[in-house]
């Protein structure tokens, strides 16, 4: 019967065993790292909140983004519209919940795509060095020597506005910075005697690259993304309030904060101090985890003050 | 001579701004024409001093080339035309009489001729290669030779009835038409296309595009040109007008930020309201302003930018007018006046409420009127009789022209379409490629924006001609057409207006575009300006010439 079947481990432990000692590992080290890092696990809780959002807008808000409740213009924050309404009779706190969206959107595919964008260039370029080494990090310089709003402004105006080349955009402005530090990681990481070994035993490159390599930069990269998401965010938010963002009735904070909130800033502030509120915190959030992650990942730190959880 | 239908009226009473539009949504809408605390202090002119106001940095400088606002306004302190409309306080706003500005005289000896005596004496501005040369009547001719032969002018339009231009003397121009044309001395008169050029600019420049290129005969010379920061005019000492202008300096900030140029405005940066046309606050500001600037003085009246919605009609699915009219009737424009104009505002006819002696009388608009009413449930109604009972998708394209009340009006209305299954994908554009393609008429699908606040009936019913750049709607109807094109052949002021408010009646009903309310403006000034007084259109150094500093 299968009710009596039981799954052994190799180690001869039954899974439920198993399963219920990973899961207490798992709760000893969120403790330790909440004891250690409280800022750390405070940002990972405001983040969390984001991803929320985000994700079940539908039922967090209490009206749609976008509709317009008759009466009920410049309403002042108070127990009928939490966050107040804005002068097209919009309920704040509901636009705030689904311009999460957009910033969860844009933060994380910049961040996935630039880095995927950054591994790729960091890691071949240290892993082959080089004239392959030297030619790409001389475009990655020339890259890196424009400002950062020209060249996304540049790109922006061939693209067009709208949130996908506002990823691309960005995307492709994280990859130069990020590469270089894979690329340093992946330095140090390629003269390990592992990737000797594996190259002795007749592994191609791409092989060691992936299995190799891009495992032990990983925690690099996690914590450059982690960083760089709260610069991303403020980015989307200086691009919506350029114009450049996502198009009207879509929320984004940015554009809240930077068109109507601007213009009734006199007599309705509240309209530009909550999406403002909102942006403060989840950069304030990713920089606290992004600090508390490399403090705990970064090997050279390990032992040091605020070092490894474990 | 015949007189135009928007020839002066003796005065803008409350009545007539009510009339204008029809509605007025709240108590401070039916209030006050006014004109708020003046200085009182000498009679006499001052010269000197300096004005600034909130500037626009154009595309470019050549007025043949292009019909952007940014231009024209520039260039109304550097150029004449041959006449003008008058300015002054005792000029009522809405109205616009059509005074002599190059020309001294004009006669019109039959209905397709006209003769214009010049003023002896004008001169170009002393800068290379005119050099203060005297203007004559072959300037008038190859400004007008120019201006109806150079491709790319969207405005050509205007001079469509314009046969031939001939020198008779050294100061007589005669203009001989192919038709009658009733409009004709509108357009001499209009400050947003018809400034006199000078062939000697043309040719060394190649176009006029360039600053070095603005050399006019009029009140004030550029001086200088600091794209998106400044653009300053300097008082041009040998005006054909004998002491005028009494300012010395204009200064012309670009405030592209509204948060920015209210903050310039209330501390006093700015000496007049900044936003367009002609030197208004928003009403949201109002309070903020008279708070902290409680002597200025102000006046209201509403406004001719008249937004709408255009649609490819030659397209599916606005080909049906049962799609254009649910399209309009989707549109609640009392709230969107609430939103964007603190509920004080006017409905629109075809042509705006705010031309107070053009536009018909909103209430009168006969059947059309029911399709400006909100009511989604009919429309949804309309809209399954078209075969789109689950509604259908579209793009609208539009520019912010850095306003926060386009963009809401917008994403107002889309919601709003949302409402009755038609989701509406906004395309936003930056202003310059904005104004080459949609505002053209070269959209996808539809395209929303403010259109060409013109003071003359022709500029709104040209936009229903076909081939015509601004007929953004696509819209070809050979009843329509017809009833435009003869309109200007009736020389009668009273049978003219009559086909103008029949023409209103028949679009409307047709519901070519999806017309949005206007708000009444505010317009707010320092009060220690004397001898100004705001109006509507672009002429902002016309309506300065006179003004002077009382402080």
């Amino acid at each position: 019967m299968a009710s009596h079947v039981v799954t052994v481990t190799p180690a001869g432990w039954p899974e439920a065993a198993r399963r219920a000692g990973a899961l207490r590992r798992t709760l000893t080290t969120l403790i330790r790292f909440t004891r250690r890092k409280p800022f750390g696990a405070l940002g990972a809780v405001i983040i969390l909140t984001l991803l929320l959002m985000a994700l079940f807008a539908e039922w967090i808000a209490p009206y749609v983004y976008d509709q317009q409740i008759p009466g009920a213009r410049l309403r002042p924050p108070g127990r009928d519209f939490l966050l107040g309404t804005d002068n097209v009779s919009r309920d704040i706190f509901s636009r705030i919940v689904y311009g999460a969206r957009v910033t969860v959107t844009v933060s994380f595919a910049t961040v996935f795509l630039g880095n995927l964008l950054a591994a790729a260039v960091g890691i071949t370029s240290g892993y082959f060095r080089g004239r392959y080494d030297i030619a790409v990090q001389r475009v990655v310089d020339a890259w890196q020597a424009f400002p950062a709003l020209v060249i996304i402004l540049s790109l922006l105006a061939v693209l067009g506005p709208g949130m996908l080349n506002v990823i691309l955009s960005l995307s492709i402005l994280v990859a130069a910075a990020a590469s270089r530090v894979i690329r340093s990681a992946t330095l140090s990481v390629v003269e390990n005697q592992y990737v000797e070994a594996a190259r002795a035993l007749g592994a191609g490159h791409p092989r060691i690259m992936l299995r190799h390599i891009l495992p032990n930069v990983m925690a690099t990269i996690v914590v450059i993304t982690s960083i760089g998401l709260g610069g991303i965010i403020l980015a989307e938010s200086a691009l919506s309030f350029l114009g450049y963002g996502v198009p009207p009735p879509h929320p984004s904070w940015g554009s809240m904060l930077s068109g109507s909130g601007r213009t009734y800033m006199y007599i309705a502030p509240w309209m530009a101090i909550w999406p403002g509120v909102a942006i403060s915190l989840v950069v304030f959030a990713f920089n606290m985890l992004g600090d508390a992650l490399r403090d705990v990942l970064d090997p050279r730190l390990r032992g040091s003050h605020g070092g490894s959880v474990k | 001579m015949n007189e135009s239908p928007n020839r002066p009226r003796a005065g803008l009473s409350r009545r007539d701004l009510l009339k204008a539009g029809g509605v007025a949504l709240a108590a401070t809408a039916a209030g006050p024409y006014v004109i708020g605390t003046r200085v009182a202090g000498a009679a006499t002119p001052k010269p000197g001093g300096e004005f600034r106001f909130r500037g626009y940095t154009p595309p470019h400088f050549d007025p043949h080339l292009t019909a952007s606002y940014t231009t024209m306004i520039n260039l109304s302190f550097t150029h004449s035309r041959l006449l003008k409309h008058k300015a002054g306080p005792d000029v009522k706003p809405g109205t616009f009489e059509i005074v002599g500005d190059l020309a001294e005289t004009w006669s019109q000896p039959d209905d397709k001729t006209y003769v214009f005596k010049l003023r002896k004496g004008v001169r170009w501005h002393k800068k290379p290669p005119l050099d203060g040369r005297e203007l004559t009547a072959e300037d008038i001719k190859y400004t007008f030779d120019r201006f109806t032969t150079i491709k790319g002018n969207a405005n050509q339009h205007m001079m469509a009835t314009l046969a031939k231009t001939e020198v008779v003397d050294r100061y007589t121009v005669k203009f001989t038409l192919k038709e009658p044309d009733a409009f004709f001395l509108d357009f001499l008169a209009n400050p947003m296309a018809l400034c006199i050029i000078a062939r000697e600019a043309v040719e060394k420049f190649t176009d006029l595009k360039k600053p070095e290129a603005v050399i006019g005969t009029g009140p004030w010379m550029l001086e200088g040109h600091e794209p998106k920061v400044r653009t300053t005019f300097v008082r041009n000492p040998d005006y054909f007008i004998k002491g005028l202008p009494y300012i010395q300096r204009i200064e012309g900030i670009d405030f592209n930020d509204p948060a920015a140029r209210l903050a310039a405005f209330v501390t006093g940066q700015i000496d007049a309201g900044p936003e367009f046309p002609g030197m208004m606050i928003r009403r949201q500001d109002w309070k903020i302003i008279k708070h902290n600037r409680p002597k200025l003085r102000y006046v209201e009246f509403p406004s001719n930018v008249m937004s709408h919605a255009g649609m490819r009609t030659d397209k599916a699915p606005f080909g049906d007018i049962r799609v254009r009219r649910a399209l309009s009737m989707a549109i609640d424009r009392k709230a969107i006046l609430t939103a964007t104009a603190e509920g004080v505002g006017v409905m629109n006819p075809p042509i705006p409420a705010g031309l107070i002696s053009l536009a018909i009388p909103y209430d009168q608009l006969g059947d059309g009127l029911k399709w400006d009413a909100y009511n989604p449930t009919e429309a949804k109604r309309l809209l399954a009789a078209a075969g789109h009972a689950s509604g259908f998708s579209t793009t609208l394209e539009y520019a912010t022209y850095g306003s926060q009340e386009i963009i809401d009006a917008v994403q107002m209305a889309v919601k709003f379409w949302k409402d009755i299954a038609v989701e509406v994908k906004v395309v936003e554009k930056p202003y310059a490629a904005f104004f080459a393609t949609a505002y053209q008429g070269k959209q996808d699908a539809m395209m929303f924006g403010p259109q060409f606040p013109a003071l003359d009936p022709w500029n709104f019913m040209a936009q229903y001609l076909p081939d015509e750049p601004k007929n953004q709607s696509h819209v070809k109807d050979p009843v329509l057409a017809d009833m435009i094109l003869n309109t200007r052949r009736i020389l009668d002021d009273k049978k003219r207006l009559q086909q103008i408010n029949a023409i209103q009646k028949y679009i409307a009903n047709q519901a070519y575009y999806v017309r949005f309310p206007s708000g009444v403006y505010i317009a707010a000034l320092d009060p220690a300006l004397e001898n100004f007084a705001p109006n509507l259109g672009y002429d902002y150094g016309g309506r300065m010439m006179a003004a002077w500093w009382n402080k």
